[in-house]
């Protein structure tokens, strides 16, 4: 909560800082320290050590080896309470309802459950340690076979992943009490809110996985004067295992195998022909239907290279088309794993038979989930490029245009009676969606003077449109989900607030107490009241459709500077959660948020407050999901900057037995532009209870070896 | 050139799986159960049975899983957070159905056709105890599989009638449609299913041809004889016979949901299916040995097991039923009381309804064993006394340790002013059924009082056959017979025998309304009235407001009529909505009239 107007309590000003979107994690460090090491001696701090190792062999002139291994190892110490729940009691307790502490050392907590004290969950709760291990280790032999045959080569891999995490949990929490009032001789009377467990307890948590992964390939690359030709076969396999499995069927080894083959022909450079296939199997399908073929093609025309080009050689150097289209499968569907098979369980229940004292018991059986003709989900992908140069092979540009139809995506129906008596829902490949979008990247490097001068964007918009969603269809049509694009939101539609008392009265029926000041929604189906047959579409939803970047690189001498920035655009915000929404518990719940002067209240001019009419609880339709809560969740942001110098062909380098040194800074996330300025915007729909997005300074030295 | 091509063969070889291309995706668990595995072996067969039990309906729970005591006439539940308070409101829609079993019978429905499927080859079964054994099985499910159909067909009215069919869950949501039947459709169905069943079951529990007491609870040739009178019954009612009121209730096809025409021969079907329970000779009406008119009444639900229950289940959350009963003298939550409607219904102790009764009087006060009791409360039937507590009676259970007199004043131990929410908004509370050694509310020692809940005993039957004969057949001498061991149990005097003989009524119409008088007290509060008040179309004039004494006074001022809730009745709630969620995936189903 921002100090606008309202004065905290000194202690609350230290946890009030702890939750203030930060500019200075060492600030945040320093001041958590320090209040930790009050309590327990552990200190929170993440540190992660990375490693690669790569090593080529050459056996022979035509034989290879390569065997690359990298990985990290962390060590993490955190509080007790998690982030999320520290975040949660800061939005839940109001900072002028109770002190961190007591005049003599008692910590506070409220009668209620579920409002903890922000201060005693990230100082008193103990405290976490996470070890983590990541490693991927491959080896892989190449072995030219041009002495047999010429362009062939065959090479084969072996891979071993392996991710380990291991927590152990030292956690307690104190007692908590609530002061009702000073008896006769001004002391505090206090009330045991909270019995804590005052010792640290002890728990552990292991998880893991592990992945073999095979693969061989036969490379063919032959060039027959102005023909080229290659060919690639390849096989592969993989089986990953969850180490930590809780049930039977997450142990047993997810395992993948396919074969996939490429044909390319290439004339003159000029025209490019492409045929590919993937057979791949899965062991997620009935025996019957676990492979799948999967072809596709692709052409590509390069008219640079055509004669009829040659007068505009000059302002295009290089002009390419190239169309592709195939068939992809998805074997990995998520769901229900084996939903070729039944499943049987517990059913509804037992029942219990016998008179005069005897007893005859029975639990009960039943089929759980019905076995279902599961298949590999399909898309057909079409893409349309352009490739161009120009300007003197200074400006180069790419635009992609694609969609995609997948088809068969593999979900819960829910378009069966319930009639048919079928207690969970069945799995059916019926979900079908519908993608379209264009790519463009664009690419200048040229030089003014003796700077070297460079910028690079991209730009994205797709949209995902659903054509089935194995759901009965709604009753109305602006409640329909199928052809409205994927990941739309729905809600009310906020036409403003009640501007008078006879405003409410001639409007349609709201649930609750209606007044002026409170929100007014419509009435799409003319019944006469706001209920859920007028939620229709608001907005975008929190899947942005634009993602756009772009940024200038500039070189001079050993001087390089270099900037990258990112922006999404058609993307909102939703805006809803305990905290945001003030005094949804009455008064001694929920903190606020500074916009909480930006209100309605008799008089106000202003037709589009932040807050419409504040009430104690929840007893009108103000807070449901519609319009008002929704905000334009675009942004623009500097991600990288980049700034360095590089040593070169000194004498004192030399000496050092380095042919190069490089000093940089590395920035990230240094500035955001967006009109969302409640919380990082990145952070996405709620309330913004998170860390947020830290901005980072860098500093390194490279340096490369003679 | 050697050492390389030795090299690569070594490398071919080592990236060959070592184990067959197609068996390297053979993932599948081979030692699971599988379904299969279930009907080829006695136990799990005999838990699938068991599941299709648990369907079964436990009715303990008025106030938020069960509507039919208090969603009609004679009882009122206080609490507002209940479904219950929502029901009785009318906050309910197609959006938002409250009390809704569809689905869950359906799938009870599900369950029995495909155990009915599959039973046949259980070759374990057949070894041990003989293929009688898997019939009596099938025919127990088959039973189950009717009874299902029914409760859904007293609540949502024409149902859809699956038969045998088991809906694959992978056919397209256009290949699995199936339409609502009309009523008599129904009937037929469920009739023919319950006979079917009735020719394979035993008469009494049986274990390889011996009664059994550990079989009890199994479906009976009784029991399913008694839902076939049941189901007839209201089938002959005016709600479903020749009821013109439902003249545009239309399925999709375009045919009567509701027969147009009245037909005296669906009573005779109903008299006959009630003949049939009763000429088993199987059961009797509990009488305690001692001769107690209490105790006998009492004994009919609290002694287990005795000769009156046809159909029980035995494990049931009654305990509930009883805390939510007692007063918050004995620890109860104090909420559940008759109203004062149902209060009036009750006989006096000549035998004669309060407005034909000398006795009655409702001004003054008789001193009974030392307190005042309002003269309403006197000289009633001893039905009264054991089925309601009112004002200055005496109870004992819960956490009481002595008995003691219960005062529902607005100041008093049980009074508004003293709960913000326990308190009986009629003045009075229900005591039949309750058991009183439960002592599982506030201050208790969590004990409970287990018995079987009743849901078909022989007094049920008795009185459907006097109404069905009194229509088919009015002046059959069994008409009386059957009525009067009712009030005979009951202790009350009788219609043209016995002691104190009161005249036999007559003509039909009074005969009619003398046995439907007998039935609202004989079966009150055990879930019949609800359905009573509307397959007689009564329900009109009996529901809106319900009455009670003015539990907002002391004193005399306690002893006034005063409106005490409202239980809204619409024309469209003779049945309960389908809800919006089937009719949305159910393109041949029409909505039921009025929602």
């Amino acid at each position: 909560m921002k100090r606008n107007g309202v004065q905290p309590f000194r202690t609350m000003e230290q946890v009030g800082q702890l939750v203030l979107p930060f500019v200075k994690p060492f600030h945040f460090f320093t001041q958590l320290s320090r209040h930790i090491t009050e309590a327990i001696n552990a200190q929170v701090k993440f540190t992660r050590y990375n490693f690669t190792a790569n090593l080529n062999l050459r056996l022979t002139k035509t034989t290879k080896i390569d065997f690359g291994a990298s990985g990290w190892i962390s060590n993490g110490n955190f509080p007790g309470a998690s982030a999320g729940s520290i975040w949660d009691a800061a939005y839940k307790l109001p900072p002028v309802v109770l002190p961190v502490k007591y005049s003599n050392g008692l910590f506070s907590k409220l009668r209620t459950g579920d409002i903890n004290n922000p201060y005693t969950l990230l100082t008193q709760s103990g405290y976490v340690t996470e070890f983590r291990s990541q490693l991927w280790s491959n080896i892989r032999l190449t072995q030219d076979l041009d002495f047999w045959v010429k362009g062939l080569s065959i090479t084969g891999m072996f891979s071993f992943d392996n991710y380990n995490t291991h927590t152990i949990s030292r956690t307690k929490s104190v007692d908590g009490y609530l002061a009702s009032g000073r008896d006769a001789n001004g002391e505090l009377i206090l009330e045991q809110t909270q019995v804590g467990t005052n010792f640290l307890g002890y728990s552990r948590s292991n998880g893991g996985t592990r992945q073999f992964y095979a693969e061989a390939a036969i490379n063919y690359r032959r060039t027959f004067g102005d023909h080229e030709v290659t060919g690639l076969l390849l096989y592969n396999q993989s089986d990953r295992q969850d180490a930590f499995a809780g049930d039977f069927v997450s142990s047993i080894p997810f395992r993948y195998m396919g074969l996939a083959g490429r044909v390319t022909y290439a004339y003159n450079d000029k025209y490019l022909a492409e045929a590919n296939f993937g057979y791949n199997g899965s062991e997620t399908f009935a025996p019957s239907k676990r492979f799948g073929f999967f072809p596709s093609f692709g052409v590509g025309w390069v008219a640079s290279r055509e004669r009829f080009f040659d007068p505009l050689a000059d302002a295009i150097q290089f002009l390419k088309v190239r169309f592709s289209y195939g068939l992809v499968g998805n074997g990995n569907i998520g769901g229900r794993r084996f939903a070729y098979i039944s499943t049987v369980g517990g059913g509804n229940g037992g029942y219990s038979f016998g008179a005069n004292g005897a007893n005859n018991n029975f639990n009960g059986v039943d089929i759980d989930q019905y076995a279902v003709d599961v298949n590999w989900e399909k898309a057909k992908k079409a893409n349309l490029g352009l490739e161009l140069r120009t300007l003197k092979d200074q400006v180069s540009l790419t635009v992609d245009v694609f969609s995609e139809h997948r088809t068969g995506i593999f979900r819960t129906r829910g378009d069966v009676p319930n009639y048919t008596g079928i207690r969970n829902r069945p799995w059916a490949n019926l979900g079908e969606i519908y993608n379209k979008g264009i790519d463009a990247t664009g690419e200048v490097n040229t030089k003014i003077g003796k700077v070297y001068v460079g910028f690079r964007g991209n730009f994205t918009w797709n949209r995902a449109i659903i054509l089935n969603d194995a759901n009965a269809p709604w009753p109305y049509p602006w409640q329909q989900r199928i052809g409205r694009k994927y990941g739309q939101r729905f809600g009310y539609i906020a036409l403003g607030l009640f501007q008078s008392k006879d405003e409410v009265l001639s409007s349609p029926y709201q649930a609750g107490t209606n007044t002026v000041g409170d929100i007014r929604y419509k009435d799409l189906n003319g019944d006469g009241k706001i209920d859920v047959y007028d939620q229709a579409p608001i907005g975008y939803g929190s899947i942005p459709e634009v993602v756009y970047g772009f940024g200038p690189t500039f070189n001079y001498k050993g001087w390089s500077l270099a900037a990258w920035f990112k922006g999404i655009s058609n993307v909102d915000i939703h805006l809803n959660g305990d905290g945001l929404q003030p005094f949804s518990q009455g008064g001694e719940r929920g903190n606020l948020l500074a916009e909480i002067t930006d209100r309605w209240y008799p008089g106000n001019p202003n037709p589009r407050p932040f807050y419409p009419r504040l009430t104690y609880g929840n007893d009108n339709m103000n807070y449901v999901g519609s319009s008002w809560w929704v905000r334009n969740g675009a942004f623009l942001r500097l991600q990288t900057l980049q700034f360095g110098y590089t040593f070169s062909d000194k004498r004192w380098l030399k000496k050092m037995g380095l042919s190069n040194l490089n000093l940089y800074f590395i920035g990230n996330n240094l500035i955001t532009f967006s009109e969302f300025k409640l919380w990082d915007v990145e952070l996405g729909d709620g309330r913004g209870a998170q860390y947020p997005l830290t901005k980072t300074y860098n500093f390194g030295a490279k340096f490369s070896f003679r | 050139m050697k050492r390389s091509n030795f090299i690569y063969i070594v490398i071919i070889c080592s990236l060959v799986p070592g184990t067959g291309c197609k068996k390297f995706l053979d993932q599948v668990p081979e030692d699971r159960i599988t379904i299969e595995e279930v009907f080829r072996k006695k136990r799990p067969s005999e838990e699938y049975l068991a599941n299709i039990y648990s369907y079964v309906n436990d009715e303990a729970n008025v106030w938020g899983d069960w509507p039919w005591v208090g969603n009609a006439d004679e009882a009122d539940i206080t609490w507002s957070k209940y479904p219950i308070y929502d029901l009785n409101i009318g906050n309910m829609a197609a959006g938002s159905v409250l009390f809704d079993k569809w689905g869950h019978f359906y799938n009870g429905i599900r369950s029995a056709t495909y155990f009915m499927q599959h039973i046949d080859n259980n070759v374990e079964i057949r070894a041990l105890d003989g293929q009688q054994r898997i019939d009596q099985y099938k025919a127990e499910a088959r039973c189950l599989r009717a009874y299902f159909y029914f409760l859904l067909m007293r609540q949502y009215g024409p149902v859809a009638i699956l038969g045998d069919t088991l809906i694959d869950p992978g056919a397209p949501a256009q290949d699995i449609q199936f339409p609502r039947s009309p009523f008599d459709v129904c009937v037929d169905y469920v009739v023919s299913e319950l006979d079917k069943a009735a020719a394979e079951l035993p008469l009494l529990p049986t274990a390889n041809g011996q009664v059994s007491d550990l079989e009890y609870g199994r479906m009976t040739k009784g029991i399913a004889l008694a839902i076939k009178s049941r189901l007839l019954l209201y089938a002959a009612s005016p709600l479903y016979n020749g009821n013109t009121e439902m003249a545009t209730f239309k399925n999709i096809d375009g045919a009567q949901m509701i027969s147009q025409t009245y037909d005296a021969q669906k009573w005779k079907r109903a008299a006959d299916a009630a003949k049939a329970v009763i000429d088993l000779n199987l059961y009797s009406l509990y009488k305690d040995p001692g001769g107690d008119v209490i105790k006998s009444l009492q004994g009919v639900f609290l002694n287990a097991w005795n000769s009156e229950q046809i159909f029980v289940r035995k494990a049931n959350r009654l305990y509930e039923w009883d805390t939510h009963c007692m007063p918050r003298q004995a620890g109860g939550w104090c909420g559940i009381g008759p109203t004062q409607e149902q209060v009036d219904a009750y006989f006096m102790k000549d035998g004669l309804p309060i407005n034909e009764s000398p006795l009655y009087s409702e001004t003054g006060f008789t001193d009974v064993n030392g307190v005042q009791v309002f003269n309403m409360y006197i000289n009633r039937e001893p039905r009264f006394y054991t089925d309601v507590t009112y004002q200055n009676s005496t109870f004992q259970g819960g956490n009481m340790s002595a008995p003691a007199t219960i005062s529902f004043f607005v100041s008093g131990p049980n009074g508004k002013n003293g709960h913000p929410t326990d308190y009986t908004r009629t003045g009075y509370l229900i005591r039949k059924n309750v058991g009183t050694q439960t002592n599982s509310g506030s201050g208790g020692n969590g004990r409970r009082q287990e018995r079987p809940i009743i849901l078909f005993r022989l007094a049920e039957i008795y009185l459907n056959y006097a109404e069905a004969l009194n229509e088919y057949d009015p002046g059959n001498p069994d008409i009386l017979t059957y009525l009067n061991l009712i009030r005979e149990r009951a202790g009350i005097p009788q219609y043209g025998t016995g002691p104190d003989a009161l005249p036999v009524p007559a003509s039909q119409e009074e005969m009619r309304e003398k046995i439907r008088a007998e039935r609202r007290i004989e079966l009150a509060y055990e879930g019949h009235r609800w359905f009573d008040i509307r397959r007689w179309k009564i329900a009109p004039q009996v529901m809106g407001q319900m009455h009670g004494m003015d539990v907002n006074r002391d004193g005399n001022d306690f002893y006034k009529r005063v409106v005490a809730s409202t239980h809204l009745f619409r024309p469209a709630y003779y049945w309960f909505p389908i809800s919006q969620y089937e009719m949305d995936r159910s393109r041949l189903f029409v909505q039921n009239p009025g929602w």
